[in-house]
């Protein structure tokens, strides 16, 4: 079984929220990042300080790194970077967050509206 | 005994063509920064730099560090503009010579403070995700995500300020817990032992609210390590960090205090 746990870069000393992300969500990223364009544009780099992104970690030697538009895929060694530019990878990872686990207005103050 | 001669020998060659060194360096790579030039020689010759594939040991690595400390304060003392500086500007408002120990307490006294070492924490696994800004700041790896207070069974309960009413714990509490020395009025100068940390806090809520460490570098300018995320010397505009009190923290608005951590006196968990 494909087990997949999230982690939301949002804390510097205390412990980041980490979640486990059910197989039929793990299917939905995946077709949205089949869906995804590469990366063309200059990736958004994030700040060193409060929301850094979203890191998802597969038994299958897959991982997932997201922030705003930027999807990067590791897997095997491989690196892939892809444009999301509606943010649907990002928000689908937030919204599988238990509900309250995500303070959601620490990635608002950087990313903006993200529901 | 001729091993170390030769590698002393090579270490000091290192030394001394520095900066042809590093302008080939720049060549290669862009993205070399400035830093380069104060740790070059410890990136080489340190106890984790490129020496150690000789397995030389410790004491080998110990003494060539002292060696090149020595020949950097010759250095210093020798410098051209060094001196220039000396004479014209110093000389004119402070009542001190060139041979004045006051030159040497300010070239020697962040010479406790540890280097600036990402390669060694950013490893994108094991070391990089379990230590956190507290592991970083207090230089001590335990792959636990090290929390202030934890080891002495004090652990912060509220960060909603620096300070907090008995009976909750404040990071600060829990720091000066694990035996690290609270210095408010150390105002940004490395310690004559040990080095120099500060914290600050993100107000808030209990689902909101964090803290984070800075520590300073034996270059004088501030890193830090954002949680899991990898080592840096920059603040959240982009800039190096000569005083966390004046740097971009983001969200981390509150500045508590610089703390003294004793080499091996501390203990965090």
């Amino acid at each position: 079984m494909n087990e997949c746990i999230a982690r939301a870069l949002v804390f510097s000393g205390r412990p980041d929220p980490t979640w486990k992300i059910e197989e039929a969500i793990v299917k939905e990223l995946q077709k949205i990042w089949d869906s995804l364009v590469p990366m063309q544009r200059e990736p958004p780099s994030a700040p060193p300080l409060g929301y850094r992104g979203c890191l998802i970690k597969c038994n299958s030697d897959i991982e997932w790194y997201i922030y705003k538009n930027l999807v990067t895929l590791k897997r095997s060694g491989k690196t892939e970077s892809r444009d999301d530019s509606c943010r649907k990878f990002e928000k689908l990872v937030i919204s599988s967050a238990p509900k309250g686990l995500v303070p959601s207005s620490l990635i608002e103050d950087e990313c903006g509206q993200i529901d | 005994m001729e091993v170390y001669r030769r590698c002393f020998f090579m270490c000091m060659v290192i030394s001394l063509e520095k900066d042809l060194l590093i302008r080939q360096l720049v060549k290669l790579s862009k993205n070399l920064s400035a830093e380069v030039q104060d740790t070059f020689e410890e990136f080489v010759c340190g106890s984790t730099g490129l020496i150690t594939r000789l397995k030389l040991g410790k004491e080998f690595s110990d003494f060539v560090l002292e060696e090149i400390e020595r020949l950097k304060e010759l250095r210093f003392l020798l410098d051209p503009q060094i001196i220039e500086l000396r004479e014209k500007r110093l000389s004119a408002w402070w009542p001190c010579r060139w041979w004045c120990p006051c030159y040497w307490w300010w070239w020697r006294r962040c010479k406790c403070a540890p280097l600036y070492e990402p390669i060694w924490w950013n490893d994108s696994g094991q070391i990089q995700y379990n230590n956190n800004c507290y592991n970083y700041a207090t230089n001590y790896r335990t792959d636990t995500y090290a929390q202030p207070g934890e080891a002495a069974n004090a652990k912060w309960t509220n960060l909603s300020a620096c300070d907090v009413p008995s009976p909750d714990i404040s990071a600060k509490m829990g720091a000066i817990s694990d035996c690290l020395i609270d210095a408010p009025a150390a105002d940004n100068r490395c310690p004559s032992k040990g080095h120099l940390v500060a914290l600050v806090i993100r107000p808030g809520n209990m689902y909101t609210w964090d803290y984070h460490w800075y520590r300073k570098g034996r270059n004088k300018y501030w890193s830090h390590k954002p949680g899991g995320t990898p080592v840096t010397n920059l603040d959240n505009s982009g800039n190096a960090i000569s005083d966390p009190r004046t740097a971009d923290r983001g969200g981390y608005t509150e500045f508590c205090t610089f703390m003294k951590v004793m080499h091996g006196h501390i203990k965090i968990k």
